[in-house]
Formats: C-alpha cells, structure tokens, sequence
C-alpha cells in the first residue's frame, strides 16, 4: 500500500529537522553576518521551492519568477510604509494609499496575493506553449513586470531606490514561513493537480488522454508559484528595507535556475538542495575573494569569481547530471528505500 | 453500450488516409482491427480517441455525439487507449502512472487507491509497482498502459499494437489477460495487432483495412475466407 499522507510526512519532518539545525547553528556561531546568511537562505528556499512548484511539475523553465518576486516585495512595501515616510518616500502615490498602513506580516500575504493575481492574468493565454516558445514568453513576461516597475515612479520610486520599508523580517520568520512554503510544495506536488501535471510533463498526448486538462493545470501551478515567489519579495523587502529594480533582474533570475537546476527541478528536496549548495558555495567563494583581496597576493581587482564559478558549476550539472542533485525521488522515499525495504 | 464511427475520412495533405470508413464495438465484445502498415488503423484510432480530428464522418458514443469533443472529455465518457509508440509517464512510479489515470473519476480517494493497485496487480505489474515507468523493460510498458488505461474506468478500451515487441510467452499473457477483461470489467475493447494467433484467438469480430478503405468486416471465419483479405495478405501466413 502506498499511502500519499505519509510520504509527505516523512519529508516534511525531515526538512522540519533540518531547519531546526540550521537554526541552532546559528545561535551557535551567534554572528550577525551568519545571521545574515541564513536569513537569506531560507527566504531563497521559499522562492526555489516556489519555482519548483511550477518548473518541476510541469518541465517548463520559466524567467519570470523574479518579476513576481518584485511585485511581492513592492507591494509589500507600499502598503507597510508608514504613513509619514510615505510623503517623503512616495510623494507621488495615489491617495487612498498614502493615507492607508498595515502590519507588514499583513502586507507580506498582500503581496504574495498581487503576484499571483498578476500571473494569472498574465500569463493564462501563455499556458498552451510548449518548449522554447513557452521559455521565451516566460522571459518576455519578465521584462514586462520589470519595465512596468521601472516606469510606475509614483508606486515604485521609478528606477531609484524604493525605501523607508519597515524592517520585520527575522530569521524566526523567515525560517517559518520557509517550512510553510517546503509544506505547501510537498502537499502540491502529491496533490491531483501536482500528480496530473507531472503526467503532462512526461507525456502531454497520454496526459490529455487520461482527462489531464493541460493548460488549466499549468495555469494553477503558475499562481500557486507566483503567491510563493510573491511572499518570498515581500520577505525580502522586509529584510532589507530598501531596494530597486535592479534587485529583480537577470542575475537574480539566473541564481535561482541555478539552484533548481543543480538541485533537480523535479523535486522539492533537489531545490531545498539546490539553495543549500550554491548558497554555501557562494559564501565560501566570497570568503575566498577576501582572502585573496587582503592578502595582496594578486594586484587587480578581484570581483565576478561568483558569477563565474556559479555558471561553471551550472554547465557542468547539466552535462553530466542533467536532472540535478535529486532527479527523481525526495528524500522521503531515498529513506524509504534504504531503510525500510525489507520492511 | 455502443461505440460507433460513421464515414470516416482523413486526408493528410494530399494523402487519403481514411475513405469512409465506419464500424461498430459494444460493450463486451473484441473488435479486431487489422490490415497492412500504413492501411490507416493508427489514424483511425486517433480519430476515435480524438487525438485526430476527421476531415468528414461523425463519433458516437450510444446517442452522445463526440466527434468534436477533445481527448481529456471522451476519457470522462468513458473512451480509454494505449499508444503504438508507448507513452507512458517515464519519471513516474508504476503506482503514480496507474493512479493518475484514476483521478479524473469520481470515486473517492480510497477507492482508486483499492481500485489501482486491483488493476495492477490483475495485470501483473504488482511486483515492479514502486518503480519509475523510465526503469521498465518494454513489454511491461505496454502492459502499464493498458492498466493506466484501464484505471479511467473506461467502457471502452481502444489498444494500438498491444503485442508489439512482446515474445510468445508475453503475448500469451497478454492474451489472457485481455480475453477476461470485457466480462470482468464491463468493457468493449477495439484492438489493432500483427500478432495474428493473438488476434484469432482474442478476437470476436474482425474488421480489415487496405489503404484507408474497409476490405472486409464480420466473424473471423468469413474474415478469412475473403478474396481482397486473402489478396491484402498474400503470401502472409494468415
Ligand atoms: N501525421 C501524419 N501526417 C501525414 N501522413 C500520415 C500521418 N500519420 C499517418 N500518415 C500516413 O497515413 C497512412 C496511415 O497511417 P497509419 O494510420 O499510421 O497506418 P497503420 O497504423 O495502419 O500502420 C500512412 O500512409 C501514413 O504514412
Ligand atoms: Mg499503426
């Protein structure tokens, strides 16, 4: 008997325990740059395990995620801005906002809202491409969110600096709404909208064929996606506390490919994975930068050793472990396997 | 229950593959659908599983005009198929491929769950049913996508060169597990093979194909003895 419940919960208290740690190190080390660190981690989780709910479940890469990740974190903002700094911030904002504030928690689930309903209007007549049409449009929906950004100066400060967005996020929060996100993936992909879209991945003739209705399973996943990516800007922006359009391109975009695709697009485990490496990876090659910038050792500057090492490390997991860390099976069911199998 | 096509034609750019072609399977029975390759069977198939619209003729299932109605809809009416080049879900485990299949009935959670895995294990995947489909040798594919087919519950079972690649012992299996289906589950099945003993054996009715056109059409016996069939498959060991 294979009981879909259970599966879920093994990996769930897996990440649940895995979090915990994560946690205790860092009281353990009890710096504010690590602090820092795993406070980014997990709002990077949210948006990876985010865009696995789409990407991996329906085998289509999509670029627009950060652009949703945008929406949240304005959005957020806007309406957390306290009322007198928004004169200042936002002198050009219409009315009824100016006037309005709400608890930035409030604001973080607004946000996550607004992008998703900005998805499914944007994206419902894209849910029929396939392949590189799909990919391309994905890319163009990026663009799209970004100009609006750019050109809205009297909701998003136009391409300056957004600022005066109150700082709410810990890494309590982060970490707890991380384990939300990590829940609702798992819970989505063994769902019958998570099962009948991996199906139209696999196969989109046979899929139809056994009643998947395609484009309408996409479309779900890619709000479900944009609320995650949404929540996670929103987050961000409460950590930060100030920011502009910038922060939401293409190097952000090419971050989180690069971690789903190192970790596995197909599963939620992989993407988890995926954070976790290029997020130490990342640390570590900083470190690393430093050390050789005060050591003199070499006389030039030393900057994009990140970006270079990042793209390497894509190209090689795509040639030789093309579906990732995790290909196919969650952790839950590699426990499973090797330790139950002769149960 | 009756599944029936009327004056089916398909032309593809300049090639007719289909000429008014109609047929009739009803619920338990095993309608044959033979001929040589290229005789437009496959077309026929996705014309009655919508997965090709005809250029002329019409798809009934009992009253219930189908012809325009998309696959995802004729599945919910109770049409179900395999493929000839296997489709089945790859990075799937045997239990998720069967299961999703399942989902779009309108039984409840507990009951696909018992109602999947009797089917996998009538069909004989029970072992292997915790692998994914990309692990599978090829037969068991083919016998994956008749149980996957089957989980939709179907009242129709439309199967394309089930046997293909299967060795004598395989399709012997096969043949036995299709013969019970039509009584046990209620099904009418339309199948196309070239294993021809799995055919005569299997089969209540033939119908026979030649370049888009029907040749022939009844009892294996008058099949048989039929002067275009005898000529479609000449020198054949028919
Ligand atoms: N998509 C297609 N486009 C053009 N011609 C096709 C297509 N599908 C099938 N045909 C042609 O239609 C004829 C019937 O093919 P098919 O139905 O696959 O035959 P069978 O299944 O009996 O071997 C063949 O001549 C084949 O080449
Ligand atoms: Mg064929």
């Amino acid at each position: 008997m294979k009981d879909f419940t259970n599966e879920n919960f093994i990996n769930i208290l897996f990440f649940f325990g895995l979090f915990l740690l994560i946690y205790a190190l860092n009281i353990f080390m009890g710096t504010a740059i690590f602090e820092r660190i795993v406070t980014n981690l997990f709002i990077y989780i949210i948006l990876v395990v985010g865009l696995q709910v789409f990407m991996g479940n329906s085998g289509i890469l999509s670029f627009a995620h950060i652009g949703y990740m945008s929406i949240g974190a304005y959005c957020s903002g806007i309406f957390s801005i306290p009322v007198k700094m928004k004169s200042m911030a936002l002198p050009d904002l219409y009315y009824f906002i100016q006037i309005t504030t709400f608890d930035p928690i409030i604001c973080i689930f607004i946000g996550g809202i607004f992008a998703a309903i900005v998805a499914a209007v944007l994206t419902l007549p894209l849910m029929r491409l396939n392949d590189a049409a799909a990919v391309i449009t994905s890319f163009a929906v990026l663009m799209v969110i970004h100009s609006i950004v750019v050109g809205w100066s009297a909701v998003t400060n136009g391409p300056r600096t957004f600022f005066g967005v109150p700082k709410a996020t810990t890494l309590e929060l982060a970490m707890i709404f991380s384990f939300a996100a990590v829940i609702i993936a798992f819970l989505y992909k063994n769902s019958r909208f998570g099962l009948l879209l991996r199906a139209t991945r696999d196969n989109e003739v046979a899929a139809e064929s056994i009643g998947a209705n395609t484009v309408y399973l996409r479309w779900f996943a890619v709000i479900v996606s944009a609320f995650l990516a949404g929540i996670a800007g929103g987050l961000w922006g409460h950590f930060i506390t100030s920011f502009s359009p910038k922060s939401f391109y293409l190097r952000e975009t090419f971050l989180v490919i690069s971690m789903i695709i190192i970790g596995g697009s197909f599963t939620v485990t992989g993407a988890i994975a995926g954070a976790l490496f290029v997020t130490i990876g990342y640390e570590f090659l900083r470190w690393i930068e430093k050390v050789i910038k005060f050591s003199d050792a070499i006389k030039f500057e030393f900057i994009g050793l990140t970006e270079i090492f990042l793209s390497i490390t894509m190209i090689v997991f795509l040639v030789t472990k093309p579906k990732g860390l995790f290909p196919f099976l969650e952790i839950g069911e590699i426990i499973k396997k090797k330790f139950f199998k002769k149960g | 229950m009756k599944l029936t096509c009327n004056n089916i034609t398909v032309d593809f750019s300049g090639l007719r593959a289909l000429n008014k072609v109609s047929l009739s399977v009803e619920t338990k029975e095993i309608l044959g659908l033979i001929g040589p390759n290229g005789s437009g069977k496959t077309t026929l198939l996705n014309v009655l599983g919508g997965q090709l619209k005809s250029n002329e003729g019409s798809v009934k299932k009992d009253n219930l005009d189908i012809t325009t109605m998309p696959p995802r809809l004729r599945v919910k009416n109770g049409l179900a198929r395999s493929f000839q080049i296997v489709r089945t879900f790859e990075s799937l485990s045997v239990f998720d491929n069967v299961k999703s299949a399942s989902l779009t009935t309108s039984k409840s959670n507990v009951e696909k769950n018992n109602y999947c895995n009797e089917i996998i294990s009538y069909i004989g995947l029970n072992k292997i049913k915790n692998e994914l489909a990309n692990t599978l040798n090829y037969g068991d594919r083919r016998r994956l996508e008749i149980a996957r087919a089957m989980a939709t519950s179907p009242d129709f079972l439309l199967l394309d060169e089930p046997a293909a690649g299967m060795n004598d012992n395989e399709s012997e299996i096969l043949l036995n597990t299709l013969n019970v289906i039509p009584k046990k589950f209620n099904v009418g099945i339309l199948i196309i093979d070239h294993d021809m003993s799995l055919i005569m054996k299997l089969c209540h009715r033939l119908h026979v194909l030649e370049s888009g056109e029907t040749i022939a059409e009844g009892s294996i016996d008058s099949v048989k003895k039929h002067p275009d069939v005898i000529k479609a498959y000449l020198g054949k060991d028919f």
